[in-house]
């Protein structure tokens, strides 16, 4: 009896040592647990048909980072880079790896608008941030999870449309744009901006992305006062010029996005067969602000170029978040994110930004041109500008 | 009338350009028997050094033709050497091997020079147009037209009027008979797989004319040289001639005429002259 009861004694002390020790050992200070980075995901079109422009994006994002020292809100960031391929399949795979095995919240690119029509159910559903990079597509918006730079595609060259006929005189119009989504937007675009300024669109053709020999469709030209053209890159856009000049044609060419397609390595190799060709640009990098100023420096000191909009765009897009993040503490969450971004009013290298409730920007959009100075081929400062431009459809 | 005929050029001389890129992947594939599916990468490598003499140096056009040329032809070279020779009657090794060396090459490409797209170039004697009838005619368009003729030609009288063509011909026939009179079969085969090659690599260049130099080049350029290949008839000089002047002429056209079709076209003629002549168009009968 008097064993038991010691046994009991025993036992009960060695229990409540143990769970004193246990108490105080978890009280103690032990070594510092790190914060669990933010991670940023990117598409960007590394190899493929404009394989030219995916290390632009990247240096734009990674000029981003480097300036908030991988860091925002205390937290450190990690940028996962993904390569589409600029293939809608490749795209979604790589989209799905970032959220299903990185985790990512938030998801820079890819630029083709396919890939960003594919990805969206996908992105709504799980609800992940994407951002566009050069423009989107009006259909993602209903999704509510992308950031549509620098504003939809049909939104971005519609008043370009308007200055061809209203400022440029044009009465009558060909169009001919590389068959996917995004072109045939931009194209279609200008092409309503220009009907409903009050002239007539005469022709519209789409050669298929790829496609090696322009001068069947540009012997099918009719006679129209000026022709527009929306290719799928800088290499496409330089090829169709090319063969345009060599074809004999005379009838004036303007053009979209041509600060992303006339890269200075483009226009260096193009020469003189470019000059003068009027075009719509987000982003002309000789814009006289400071912060453009500063912008510009630095991606020559990156890069060794001039940037055009293809950095300007992933640097504004990577800004954007971390300022979005900043304003959460650091939340990547979607909820948190979205509406912070969305009330964000900031100063970038392309001009003052601003988001419409639906996540579309709105920003400026410029008229540029081809030109030669001091021997040096480049992009012109702007001839024009449109301030605040927003896509039409969207309620007010 | 100016655009039919502008159409009927622009389809030619296309059409010469598919020649120079599938003459040699015929050959190889209807006389040797050898699948090689990094034909197209080949043309790229011609290209891309034709742009380095050309453009980078600044240096004769013709030399750049010709330098691309050796550097398709040795790196055509070395694929046979070092990999197919092992592989001769295997045909599904042969697909994935070179199918393999797209990417190797393509990569070796990206990381030599860049990811950026070269343009067009040219000699300065090739700048500017000829005017026929007041119809304007690019002179690029014109060499492209003389070198797709004159290889069609060198190529026709090697393969039906010399002993290298008769040796080959023996060789598929009948392998065995051929190296017992004597022939050194493996020789005769290094040979016809530089030649092609350097056909690739000439075609690289010429046709750098119209469309630049690309590093996925090779994957754009092989399914249009299937194409030649599969409807011209493989093994047949005159048959990936008669290909290339069909499948040119017939893309240039529906782009021109009916654009909204333009997408599926070729491989729709391809669909019904093989209904009519399953080994293609001058093919030996199946």
């Amino acid at each position: 009896m008097k064993h038991k009861k010691l046994l009991a004694l025993v036992s009960g002390i060695c229990l409540i040592s143990l769970v004193g020790v246990s108490f105080i050992a978890g009280c103690a200070p032990g070594p510092p647990v790190e914060e669990e980075p933010i991670k940023i995901g990117a598409i960007l079109c590394l190899t493929g048909v404009v394989a030219e422009l995916g290390p632009k994006f990247r240096a734009g994002i990674e000029l981003a980072l480097e300036e908030a020292n991988y860091e925002v809100a205390g937290r450190p960031v990690e940028l996962i880079v993904e390569d589409s391929a600029t293939d809608v399949t490749t795209a979604v795979e790589k989209f799905k790896k970032l959220v299903d095995l990185d985790k990512v919240h938030v998801v820079i690119g890819p630029l083709m608008g396919d890939s960003h029509l594919a990805m969206a159910p996908y992105a709504a559903e799980k609800k992940i941030l994407v951002t566009s990079l050069i423009n989107g597509m009006y259909e993602a918006v209903q999704y509510e999870t992308y950031l549509i730079y620098p504003t939809t595609c049909m939104a971005q060259t519609y008043p370009f449309g308007e200055y061809c006929h209203d400022v440029l005189g044009y009465d009558t119009m060909i169009t001919i744009g590389a068959n996917y989504a995004g072109k045939i937007a931009y194209a279609n675009g200008a092409a309503k901006g220009f009907e409903d300024a009050g002239g007539t669109v005469v022709q519209q053709l789409w050669p298929d992305v790829g496609t090696p020999d322009y001068s069947p469709f540009i012997a099918a030209f009719g006679e129209a006062d000026v022709v527009l053209y929306a290719m799928e890159g800088p290499g496409p856009v330089s090829r169709f010029i090319y063969q345009y000049r060599e074809a004999g044609k005379t009838m004036p060419l303007v053009t979209i996005t041509q600060d992303g397609d006339y890269t200075p390595e483009a226009l260096a190799e193009l020469g003189d067969i470019a000059l003068g060709i009027l075009g719509e640009s987000s982003y002309p990098w000789q814009l006289d602000t400071a912060i453009n100023r500063a912008f510009v420096a630095a991606i020559k000191a990156k890069t060794g170029v001039v940037p055009s909009c293809s950095e300007q765009n992933a640097y504004t897009m990577a800004k954007v978040v971390l300022a979005g993040l900043e304003a959460t503490g650091g939340d990547d969450s979607f909820d948190k994110l979205w509406p912070a971004i969305l009330a964000l009013e900031i100063d970038t290298p392309q001009g003052p930004l601003s988001f419409t409730p639906e996540g579309v920007a709105i920003t400026d959009m410029y008229v540029t041109q081809a030109e030669k100075v001091d021997g040096e081929y480049r992009l012109s400062a702007p001839i024009d500008v449109v301030h605040a431009i927003r896509d039409w459809r969207l309620p007010e | 009338m100016e655009t039919a005929v502008l159409t009927f050029f622009n389809g030619i001389s296309y059409g010469m350009l598919l020649f120079l890129i599938a003459s040699g992947m015929s050959i190889v594939m209807g006389l040797m028997g050898i699948v090689n599916l990094a034909h197209g990468a080949l043309y790229m490598v011609g290209g891309y050094v034709g742009w380095t003499i050309a453009v980078q140096y600044d240096l004769n056009f013709g030399l750049a033709v010709f330098l691309g040329g050796c550097a398709g032809g040795l790196t055509g070279l070395i694929l046979e050497r070092g990999f197919l020779r092992r592989l001769y009657k295997q045909p599904n090794e042969q697909v994935l091997l070179t199918f393999g060396c797209i990417y190797i090459l393509s990569n070796l490409c990206m990381w030599i020079w860049g990811p950026r797209r070269r343009l067009q170039f040219t000699g300065e004697f090739l700048s500017g147009l000829i005017h026929i009838g007041g119809i304007p005619f690019p002179m690029t368009r014109v060499f492209i037209i003389i070198t797709g003729i004159l290889v069609a030609i060198g190529l026709w009288w090697m393969q039906d009027r010399t002993r290298l063509g008769a040796m080959v011909r023996g060789g598929m026939d009948d392998k065995e008979m051929t190296m017992g009179l004597g022939i050194n079969l493996e020789r005769v085969s290094m040979l016809v797989f530089f030649l092609a090659a350097f056909i690739a690599g000439i075609g690289g260049v010429v046709g750098a004319q119209l469309l630049g130099v690309y590093n996925w080049l090779s994957t754009d350029i092989l399914l249009l040289a299937l194409v030649v290949v599969i409807v011209g008839g493989m093994g047949s000089v005159q048959g990936a001639l008669l290909g290339g002047i069909v499948i040119g002429l017939i893309d240039t056209a529906f782009k021109t005429l009916l654009p909204q079709f333009s997408m599926f076209t070729i491989y729709l003629a391809m669909i019904i002259i093989l209904m009519i002549r399953p080994s293609g168009l001058l093919g030996r009968r199946v």
